[in-house]
């Protein structure tokens, strides 16, 4: 669309001397911009804390033992489970576990490679036994992917000999503080003597129940010959099931199980979430739109006399419409900004007055320029009824009318 | 001098159930720089002429012709063109814009056609406001100012682009007879000066007789023809005066 000077200076005008509807027109897109703002950051946030909170602890991939989860006992093709394939030693441990942990650090996207060996133990402490699940990992890589440092509440980060990181929840049913001694049994019956080292805050019941112990500690205790899984922790977590994907085509002989897998109600949550809220988001859009629209039309009708007069003076068809277009793209522009600086003082206002602290606003630039793009090309597309109409009207109809 | 328009053979009609012809077989030319008025009784058909004379509507059928262009076929866009750079309007009812004020309004033909008016032609609009008496309400909107100031700033915005021809559709239709006769005074005299042509619609004989040549119309035909100076004010006034049709 080129815009001629007159194009503008009229449209401007006819915007500024329409003062009552414009600014009515503005509240509306404004509102609707500030509440799509408002609304997808909100949610965008709400969302980013539960995938934090679910994955920003843990491993995002996991390489399992083919044997820890059921298998069919077909073999495809109806023949039976061939022997060979599943050799009897790896069954429930991963003996070979090197050779992946060295594939996986080289792997693009991959921020950390643990091993882990995970088990079953019971610590015993005042007369009774608590169950809690014993996980060995190697102290500098396993502290990545759990992220110690930043979960770390009290203590230090120090897995070697009979050093032990524990759960909080750990530390508060047995009271246990850093430098505390204690025994774990394992569940063959034997156990040994722990020293707390530190003690961290991994966001769910369920993960602040491990005791975390240095490998080849964990190994020995729980009586292994390789580990239980490899654990992995890639750059962007939405990725991970790709990943994973791609590992599966590299290695038969394990399994490999990413997040998304584990969490599956999780993301149905979400994608139904993400879902209704661009339903409501559309509505909201296209109630503007519909406001313009009219508001627009009705404004075209009062002012077909003048638009005669322009026609008469020389306004092309193409620049009647044109004065329309540019109300309505002005006003979506306007609109859109004071639409952002409304939500972004709403989301301010609404983590102040209402933050709980749990989650924040996803205050990241689509949240901010989708709703404002999709506000202008609504009220582009609004004002094209208008515009139309100034285009088709003929000058002498208004001349012969009055 | 030369003629600027010419029509041959010119019909119009409206409706396409009920055909009603409104001009019929209009034969005309008309001076370059000279005052041409249209009179006529109501429903003659005067302001459909002047319309299409001025490239607001097409005829049905026959020859349209502006300063050596075809008009007859009725391009919209090349109407449009032509009648910003060349053609200026005053109409009955002065279709000021009320968003604009009257200086601004005497500015729009020249964004139209060119965009910002520059320092030099804001002055010149000023001088010709200066020139017919609205200089005062110059930054006034339309609802501060008197229905004469109005067709007054209509005057000065038909004029302000120099255009070779301006329409005027009884100018002074809405006025009282007093202003009516001043305001055609300040018109006649600035198109005078410019050398413009103007053609103007009117049912009143004593301002017809002001211009240079009366052309009457009667059930959409060309009734009466003639130079108001070849047949002096008397004889002028007796040609009016008589119900039957005269060619010169």
């Amino acid at each position: 669309m080129i815009v001629r000077p007159y194009e503008a200076h009229i449209a401007l005008r006819f915007l500024l001397k329409g003062r009552g509807q414009t600014v009515l027109l503005l509240a509306g897109i404004a509102v609707g911009v500030a509440v799509q703002f408002f609304l997808s950051s909100l949610i965008g946030g709400l969302q980013a804390s539960l995938i934090e909170s679910t994955v920003g602890s843990s491993p995002h991939v996991f390489v399992l033992p083919p044997d820890s989860v059921p298998t069919s006992v077909l073999a495809g093709e109806g023949a039976a489970v061939d022997s060979r394939r599943a050799p009897l030693l790896e069954g429930r441990e991963i003996l070979s576990w090197q050779a992946y942990v060295d594939f996986l650090k080289k792997a693009p996207g991959v921020t950390a490679v643990s091993p882990s060996a995970s088990g079953q133990g019971f610590i015993e402490r005042g007369g009774s036994a608590t169950s809690v699940a014993v996980k060995g990992i190697l102290p500098e890589e396993g502290a990545v992917v759990y992220r110690l440092d930043r979960n770390l509440r009290e203590g230090r980060i120090e897995l070697s000999g009979d050093a032990a990181v524990i759960g909080q929840t750990v530390a508060e049913k047995l009271r246990l503080a850093p430098g505390d001694r204690f025994f774990l049994r394992n569940n063959k019956g034997t156990g040994d003597f722990f020293i707390v080292t530190g003690i961290a805050d991994l966001g769910s019941d369920q993960a602040n129940a491990l005791v975390f112990l240095a490998l080849d500690r964990a190994r020995s205790f729980l009586g292994l010959n390789g580990v239980s899984a490899v654990e992995v922790k890639v750059r962007d977590v939405f990725q991970a099931e790709a990943l994973a994907a791609s590992f599966r085509r590299e290695f038969s002989r394990v399994k490999f199980e990413s997040w998304q897998e584990r969490n599956a109600e999780l993301l149905t949550a979400l994608r139904s979430q993400s879902g209704s809220s661009g339903v409501i988001q559309f509505f909201v859009l296209f109630a503007i739109s519909l406001g313009i629209a009219s508001v627009l039309g009705i404004a075209a009708v009062q002012k077909s006399r003048q638009l005669g007069i322009l026609k008469a003076m020389g306004v092309d068809n193409r620049g009647a419409a044109n004065i329309f277009l540019i109300q309505g793209l002005t006003l979506g522009l306007a609109g859109s900004l004071i639409g952002i600086g409304l939500g972004y003082g709403l989301g301010l206002a609404f983590l102040r007055f209402f933050g709980t602290g749990a989650f924040g606003l996803l205050l990241n630039a689509a949240n901010l320029i989708t709703p404002a793009v999709l506000a202008v090309l609504g009220s582009a597309l609004a004002s094209l009824i208008p515009a139309r109409r100034a285009a088709r009207l003929s000058p002498i109809e208004v001349i012969r009318n009055g | 001098m030369a003629d600027i328009i010419a029509v041959k053979n010119l019909f119009k009609s409206f409706g396409d159930v009920v055909r009603t012809e409104v001009l019929r077989d209009i034969t005309a030319s008309f001076e370059r720089g000279a005052l041409t008025a249209i009179i006529g009784p109501s429903g003659s058909g005067k302001t459909t002429l002047l319309n299409i004379l001025s490239l607001l509507e097409s005829p049905t059928s026959g020859t349209l012709t502006i300063d050596g262009r075809d008009f007859s076929t009725g391009d919209v866009n090349a109407a449009s063109g032509f009648r910003n750079a060349h053609i200026g309007f005053i109409f009955q009812f002065h279709y000021l814009l009320p968003e604009f004020t009257a200086l601004e309004n005497i500015l729009i033909p020249h964004w139209i056609a060119r965009g910002r008016p520059p320092a030099a032609l804001v002055e010149k609009a000023e001088s010709l406001m200066k020139a017919i008496g609205i200089h005062h309400i110059r930054n006034k909107h339309l609802n501060q100012i008197s229905g004469g100031e109005q067709q007054r700033t209509a005057i000065a915005r038909a004029l302000v682009n120099e255009p070779r021809l301006v329409f005027a559709d009884e100018p002074t239709g809405n006025l009282d007879r007093e202003t009516g006769f001043a305001v055609l005074e300040v018109m006649t005299r600035m198109v005078r000066e410019l050398g413009t042509t103007l053609i103007m619609v009117t049912h009143d004989r004593e301002i017809a007789l002001r211009a240079d040549r009366i052309l009457e119309l009667v059930d959409g035909r060309v009734c009466k023809a003639f130079l108001v100076r070849e047949k002096g004010e008397a004889g002028a006034r007796a040609l009016l005066e008589d119900r039957g049709c005269a060619m010169d």
